[in-house]
């Protein structure tokens, strides 16, 4: 059925293409990987090998007038337990220049993040088979990857004392982003929260993204506020954290016998939980290039600020008990690649990941408390070679060196004896042949 | 109560201990490889030297172009899509010329950016719908043809164009 749907796009945009005399443009990539880790299944089975990692999009794009820009991607990806290959519309939107400082583009806009983010579905458009998963986790992929909505967009040239200061790019999105059932984000809050999900919901969300070419050639300054409103419902798991937050509850009580009561009646075990409340990304960077030779470095700040209720049983009776979770990550890498022919780049990122910007050790949260110390980190050490064939085709080799394990969860479900049988330093080689017209 | 204090060095699980503790012998190798090669491609980055800056370049477009004079940002612009349309309101229609020393030196010259990083910041902007990609020609007698008959249309070439054809020369203003 799927590629039915897919043969009949295609002739319908060729047909349509030459009624249109030239005026539609279509292009589209395919890009098909192969990962292998020597220990840790990173997305999945990827300690025997796994080809479970392509991508493809069809694009088509028009000019409408002179001032209307139209464009339309069809994009499916598998990528583990995630995509599987299912069509889905990446971007389709129209885009009004009205001036170059002012332009409004409606409709379902592609997201954007960071210095590279946009481009995460689009392989050929990076030397590395993985962006810094420490800035651009798998996990967030859902949340920045395209939204319903307006976008406001355009370049300013501002000026001190008479003296040139660059140009100042912005982009504003707001609108609704529509985050399936089972993605990344719904994942870590549920692995914060120890808590078996039921349902999750996203509210409207907002995104500035401002962009300083500086005078300096080849130097751009950016930086990023994201927020994304999100609920989330399930049940308390019945594992050691909730037993652990039971007797952190009951420490204050200094009646004995009370405190032996709620020892016995008190259940926060299995019971309804509701999370509610923003997801906000804050990125910044700089990137510099020069010649053949590009430098970056990003930071970003994930934080999830929540209010959650539990309905604790006391007896026969509901006990309503609300509190606040926040939680900060942190995020940064550096990065260098370097086009030494036309057909040869290379590249090299050292990128960490602190799921918790406050215990970078792992030792003093109850979030890690059923797994091993060396999932509170994650440090990357990548090396990246592109090999350009010919304007349409590529082939990248990359190996990562990982120190910690946080992002092994953020894919695959591991189970209380799953994180003990990690390793906390493994390998990972990716390999990705990629095509596009 | 996700920021309770439960861990103290007495209570560590030794299952964790052992593999907070376990480590590949070749780490220090890796980073030294890894080091090496950062440090090298900084270095040939600053060494690099790019000979097809010194060629000259005619910014040529179609005649009914109402501006006459363009200053260098203003044709970078132009060419990373940020300006889409003319004084006038006519829309801007790019061409270029790939797989030419002409292409490498307007580009190296005027975008900042080498063929190969604007061939990948044009798909960049067709792949997240923010642009298209300019129409492409292998001659420059090609691209000189479609410039003439192409309102809007701006281009390069690497001598002044022939008597006879309908093109504006745009000169370059500081």
């Amino acid at each position: 059925m799927k590629k039915l749907v897919c043969i009949l796009i295609v002739l319908f945009s060729v047909n349509l293409s030459m009624a249109m005399d030239d005026e539609l443009d279509i292009h589209g990539f395919v890009a098909q990987g192969f990962l292998k880790t020597d220990h840790n299944n990173f997305i999945q089975n990827t300690e025997d090998g796994t080809f479970q990692f392509n991508e493809m999009g069809l694009n088509f794009n028009t000019q409408l007038s002179d001032s209307l820009l139209m464009s339309i991607q069809f994009f499916a990806s598998d990528f583990g337990d995630i995509g599987n290959d299912e069509i889905t519309i990446s971007h389709a939107n129209v885009d009004y220049y009205f001036r170059e400082w002012l332009c409004i583009k409606a409709g379902i806009n592609r997201g954007a993040f960071g210095f590279y983010g946009d481009t995460r579905d689009i392989d050929m458009l990076r030397t590395y088979v993985f962006l810094p998963t420490s800035v651009y986790p798998e996990a967030y992929r859902d949340c920045i990857n395209s939204a319903k909505g307006v976008e406001i967009h355009g370049n300013m040239y501002p000026s001190l004392l008479a003296l040139e200061m660059g140009d100042l790019s912005y982009r504003f999105q707001y609108g609704f982003i529509d985050i399936p059932k089972g993605s990344g984000i719904e994942r870590i809050l549920a692995k914060r929260g120890h808590t078996d999900t039921l349902s999750s919901s996203t509210d409207t969300s907002f995104n500035l993204l401002l962009t300083w070419d500086t005078p300096m050639p080849g130097l751009r300054i950016q930086g990023q506020y994201v927020q994304i409103g999100y609920q989330l419902n399930g049940t308390t798991k019945d594992d050691i954290f909730w037993k652990q937050t039971k007797e952190d509850m009951l420490l204050g009580i200094e009646d004995d016998a009370y405190r032996s009561f709620l020892e016995d009646s008190l259940v926060i075990t299995n019971v309804p939980i509701n999370f509610s409340g923003d997801i906000s990304m804050i990125v910044y960077g700089a990137e510099y290039t020069r010649k053949n030779l590009v430098i970056a470095f990003e930071e970003a700040i994930y934080g999830q600020a929540f209010d959650y209720t539990i309905d604790a049983r006391l007896s026969d009776s509901i006990l309503k008990k609300t509190d606040s979770l926040n939680n900060k990550g942190l995020g940064y890498y550096y990065a260098a690649s370097y086009q030494f022919y036309d057909w040869l780049k290379m590249g090299a990122y050292y990128a960490v990941t602190y799921p918790l910007k406050d215990d970078k050790k792992g030792k003093d949260n109850l979030v890690f408390i059923d797994r091993p110390s060396y999932f509170a980190w994650q440090k990357d050490s990548c090396l990246s070679l592109e090999f350009d064939f010919n304007r349409h085709s590529s082939l990248k080799l990359e190996a990562h060196y990982m120190d910690g394990g946080t992002q092994l969860d953020y894919i695959v479900n591991l189970d209380p004896e799953g994180y003990f049988d990690t390793q906390r330093y493994w390998y990972l080689f990716a390999a990705k042949l990629s095509f596009n017209f | 109560m996700f920021n309770n204090d439960i861990r103290n060095e007495g209570t560590v699980d030794p299952l964790i201990e052992s593999h907070m503790n376990s480590h590949y012998p070749v780490q220090p190798k890796i980073r030294f490889i890894f080091l090496s090669a950062v440090v090298y491609i900084l270095l040939s980055g600053f060494s690099v030297q790019i000979k097809a800056d010194e060629n000259e370049v005619i910014i040529i477009g179609n005649p009914d172009i109402f501006e006459s004079t363009l200053t260098k940002k203003e044709i970078r612009d132009i060419f990373l899509e940020k300006k889409r349309k003319w004084t006038d309101g006519k829309e801007i229609v790019l061409t270029v010329m790939y797989h030419s020393t002409i292409h490498e030196t307007f580009m190296i010259r005027y975008i900042n950016k080498t063929p190969a990083q604007f061939l990948n910041f044009c798909k960049h902007l067709v792949f997240v719908g923010q642009g298209r990609f300019p129409k492409a020609f292998s001659s420059e007698e090609e691209m000189m043809d479609y410039i003439e008959k192409t309102s809007g249309a701006i281009g390069y070439l690497s001598q002044k164009p022939p008597e006879g054809k309908k093109l504006k020369i745009i000169t370059l203003t500081e």
